[in-house]
């Protein structure tokens, strides 16, 4: 077991220093140089004129004097020494500081799903099994489409506006942590939470039905059956636990997509979490915020994988040892 | 059966983990603000009633505000809620960023412009700040201010004429400690300053390189604004900080409301600042709210909703941000027209479209430029691109004293005569050689995208074929400095003689410059103005120089304005709409709630 780990733990270094370098370098080779920019930008926009040795001040300002891999290193030190790519551009905050500000935050929101999707999609899944092409079946398949194909940021707008038009209400503005104020917290995150629940919990509870479908046709369901046990221990004692196995899985790996997922919902709602903050990095270019925080997620998802993959191993032994 | 316990488990587990992530998520995102946060003092700095109003001037007559809506019994107290469409970038900055993202929240914490302030109802014209008087010496280099006795920071330290030589040498010169180096600011008025002395506690004396009859003007505009604590920040360069910015030192400034609170994202809470030292012209103490929320909406759908459910008295300003006329209807069709104001203001920048005359091609004819000036169907424009929301313009403002009266009524502007001049335009391209049009490139900053389309149609209409290039914001920046297109969409060419510098940018003979030519008598203009003993003589030569530039050289086309809407509760009273210019910041102190 601790020879799998170790392997599967030596293999997600190289790989998020593949993800790095490619970060790194999409973003330095974006047309344009990002001191002209900047000044362009400002100057496009009522700030005036700029001279050469304004350029070059703020070139050498940013760092971009320095040749790429040096330009590479010292960011890739500074992501592993606790600096994250040293301060925005925009805001002048050290990437440090807006990263244990707004990382919680979008936290709290994957959090939310995974467990609302949990809580749902299970039953869910089973319940749409066990009512295989009936009614129910296809209402709840016909529910899971839906949310797997709408777009999220689509379903937010709607749902925003039948709450303005049909009761007059709207989220409150102004992010409350869940401990000062969870009513406030909550009206503000639920929403969020809910729309990204129902592309989540879409996915698996066609996961759970698919899962519960084969394992209710296996032998020793039927034997079970055969002994005389109620349904309801068939399914909850025999059948559930080998249907969590690929839940689990499957399911893991999802909620590294639910991370990049909030961006726009972040936005939306005014959540001040990482997604608001690309968002407005992106606009901004403030490229240091943007490599720092595309790199953070890539390691939340690497990380993600990483722990999935050693749960999995953990649940079914088989894996480790191919 | 193995199988089965390991897989709950491992269920088990990965809840544990979501658990305690979320435990660890609440527990780390406290709702601490920022800076520390700053309260007024109690007892420090007496109550500023006998400060007079924006009265007392002694170089511009107060201005009866006209834009405000006073005409009902003001009263104390409430807290409105208003929209901020981003958090105010570079520390709050003011010197180092003029985005509408500082601006919106910034009036009504550092107040309004510096010594001395536009004038809220007529940006052309220069009311007192922390100053009172003001007054130049016989041949404009040096000009003296005196400061009011009762302007305090917010905790409770007076300002004195140091503080404002400290914010005057920071914006102008810079500061370098060891090899730490803060850039001078690009603000106009900073090119002409040589020194600043404040030989008392309230006089300070500004020294010139050269005579500035108008200096006023360019110290006067309201975003360069006087925030940079002395006592706060002094230490923090010394220490090699220097860069340091208000929201370093916590946003202590001289404003009509006090920091109570910033959560960067989400909100920036202000409460009234009692020390605050202006009154209304009762002699009232300002402000009247008791605060003012600044809510933080990056999404313009999202500040919308929470408007039309009174969540918010007020949107943002901005562009993506201000009302199109679809989402105005939607405001309307909710809350009803009579529940809500709108605030018209103009655009600071008047589009138009420039020209390079140094590239060989038709654009160095001036015949060629004449006929895409009178071709344009610029109301056309105002309604494809701004939805009707906007109006034609010449360099200047048309409904100011800058530009040309009547030009609005000459060929090129005037719709009465628009198949006539576009007529005209036809022959003048025949005879320029080009009866059947030519080709061109046309670059365009990718966000002006939908600018720039419906011109392109009417050009092509004129026969001229456009290879419309969109561009970020880079790329416009380095083919610029090349002078590498046939024509520009060309943003700030602003609406006032006293920020020449930025038409220099824009219409002069410099290397930034959109329009390009080599004709000095463009830069004899600024030189002109700069050196102009008096507003009528400026205005003389102001539209002298928008005759030669737009009509004559026809160096530009220049096209027209866009005005922005904003809305707030129709119970949101006494706002100075600065209705020149959407970009100027507002302090809201003269605000108050009719409910």
């Amino acid at each position: 077991m601790q020879k799998y780990i170790a392997r599967r733990v030596l293999l997600f270094i190289p790989t998020l220093i593949l993800a790095s370098i490619l970060i790194f370098g999409i973003l330095r080779i974006l047309p344009g140089d990002v001191a002209l920019a900047i000044l362009g930008q400002e100057a496009a926009e009522g700030g005036g004129g700029y001279t050469e040795t304004q350029i070059r001040e703020l070139r050498a300002e940013l760092g971009l004097d320095d040749p790429l891999p040096i330009q590479y290193v010292k960011w890739a030190w500074s992501m592993v020494n606790g600096d994250f790519g040293g301060e925005s551009i925009r805001s002048t905050e050290p990437l440090s500081s807006i990263i244990a500000r707004r990382l919680p935050v979008t936290l709290q929101l994957t959090v939310y799903t995974v467990l609302l999707s949990i809580i749902v999609a299970v039953p869910l899944g089973v319940f749409s099994a066990l009512y295989q092409d009936k009614w129910p079946d296809y209402v709840l398949r016909m529910g899971a489409i839906l949310g797997q194909s709408m777009p999220n940021f689509w379903i937010a707008l709607l749902l925003l506006l039948f709450m303005v038009t049909q009761i007059g209400w709207s989220p409150p503005l102004g992010y409350s942590n869940i401990w000062v104020d969870p009513f406030h917290h909550l009206q503000i995150m639920i929403w969020p939470a809910l729309i990204l629940a129902w592309r989540f919990s879409a996915y698996m509870t066609r996961i759970t039905r698919s899962g519960m479908l084969e394992v209710l046709a296996q032998d020793y369901v039927r034997t079970a059956k055969a002994k005389g046990l109620g349904q309801q221990l068939v399914v909850r004692r025999h059948s559930l636990p080998n249907v969590l196995i690929p839940v689990i899985t499957l399911g893991g790996l999802e909620v590294s997509t639910l991370l990049g997922g909030t961006v726009i919902l972040e936005n939306l709602f005014g959540i001040p979490g990482l997604g608001q903050e690309i968002v407005q990095a992106s606009v901004g270019r403030d490229f240091p915020v943007v490599q720092s925080l595309a790199m953070m997620l890539v390691f939340f998802m690497l990380g993600l994988n990483l722990v999935v993959d050693i749960a999995y191993s953990y649940v079914d032994p088989r894996v480790r040892y191919s | 059966m193995k199988i089965r316990e390991r897989a709950f488990q491992a269920l088990a587990l990965l809840m544990s983990i979501l658990a305690l992530t979320m435990a660890l998520a609440a527990c780390t995102s406290d709702d601490e603000p920022d800076p520390t946060p700053t309260s007024a003092p109690d007892t420090q700095a007496p109550a500023a009633t006998a400060a007079p109003s924006d009265s007392g001037d002694g170089a511009a007559p107060a201005p009866t505000p006209t834009a405000m809506m006073m005409e009902e019994k003001s009263r104390y107290g409430g807290i409105a809620n208003f929209s901020t469409r981003a958090d105010p970038p570079l520390g709050w900055d003011p010197m180092r960023s003029g985005s509408i993202s500082v601006l919106m929240p910034a009036g009504s914490l550092f107040g309004m412009g510096n010594m001395i302030r536009q004038c809220p109802d007529d940006g052309t014209a220069v009311c007192p700040g922390v100053a009172t008087e003001w007054s130049k010496n016989a041949d404009g280099t040096a000009w003296t201010f005196t400061l009011r006795d009762n302007v305090y920071w917010h905790d409770g330290v007076k300002l004195t004429a140091a503080d404002v030589k400290f914010w005057l040498e920071l914006a102008v010169f810079g500061v370098t400690v060891g090899e730490n180096s803060r850039r001078p600011v690009s603000w106009n008025f900073a090119r002409w300053v040589e020194s600043v002395e404040a030989p008392d506690d309230l006089t300070v004396v500004i020294n010139l390189k050269s005579a500035v009859f108008d200096f006023d003007q360019l110290l006067a505009v309201d975003n360069q604004i006087l925030a940079h604590p002395r006592h706060l920040m002094q230490p923090e360069i010394d220490a090699g900080n220097v860069n340091v910015s208000p929201l370093d030192v916590g946003l202590v400034a001289l404003g009509p409301y006090y920091l109570e609170e910033y959560r960067p994202g989400s909100v920036a809470k202000m409460r009234r600042f009692d020390q605050y030292y202006k009154t209304d012209e009762d002699g009232n103490q300002l402000p009247y709210l008791d605060g003012i929320d600044f809510y933080i909406t990056p999404d313009p759908s999202g500040m919308d909703t929470a408007f039309r459910t009174g969540r918010l008295d007020a949107t943002a300003r901005g562009s993506g941000f201000q009302l199109t006329p679809e989402r105005e209807a939607a405001i309307f069709s909710t809350l009803g027209p009579e529940r809500v104001t709108i605030l018209e203001m103009a655009q600071s920048s008047f589009w138009a479209l420039a020209f390079n005359t140094l590239r060989e091609g038709p654009l160095q004819d001036v015949r060629v430029r004449q006929a895409i000036h009178l071709w344009l169907d610029r109301p056309e424009l105002v309604q494809v691109t701004f939805g009707g929301f906007g109006k034609m313009t010449g360099m200047f403002d048309p409904d100011t004293a800058w530009a040309n009266p009547g030009l609005m009524e000459t060929p090129g502007w005037n719709p009465a005569t628009k198949d006539a001049d576009r007529q005209q335009a036809k022959t003048q391209l025949a005879e320029a050689g080009y009866p059947d049009g030519f080709e061109a490139e046309f670059m365009c900053r990718r966000l002006w995208g939908f600018v720039c389309e419906p011109l392109v149609g009417q050009l092509e209409d004129l026969g001229i074929s456009i290879d419309l290039q969109l561009v970020d914001d880079a790329t416009r920046a380095a083919r610029t400095l090349e002078g590498s297109y046939d024509m520009v969409m060309s943003g700030p060419t602003l609406a006032l003689p006293s920020q020449y510098g930025s038409i220099t940018s824009s219409a002069g003979t410099s290397a930034t410059a959109d329009s390009k030519h080599n004709d000095t008598k463009v830069d004899d203009f600024f030189v002109r103005l700069a050196s102009a003993g008096s507003v009528e003589e400026r205005i003389e030569i102001a539209q002298e120089m928008e005759r030669y530039i737009a009509v004559e050289q026809a160096y530009g086309a220049w096209l027209y304005t866009e005005n922005t809407h904003t809305v707030v509760r129709e119970y949101v009273k006494g706002i100075q709409v600065p209705i020149d210019n959407y970009r100027r910041n507002l302090d809201f102190a003269t605000v108050w709630l009719d409910k």
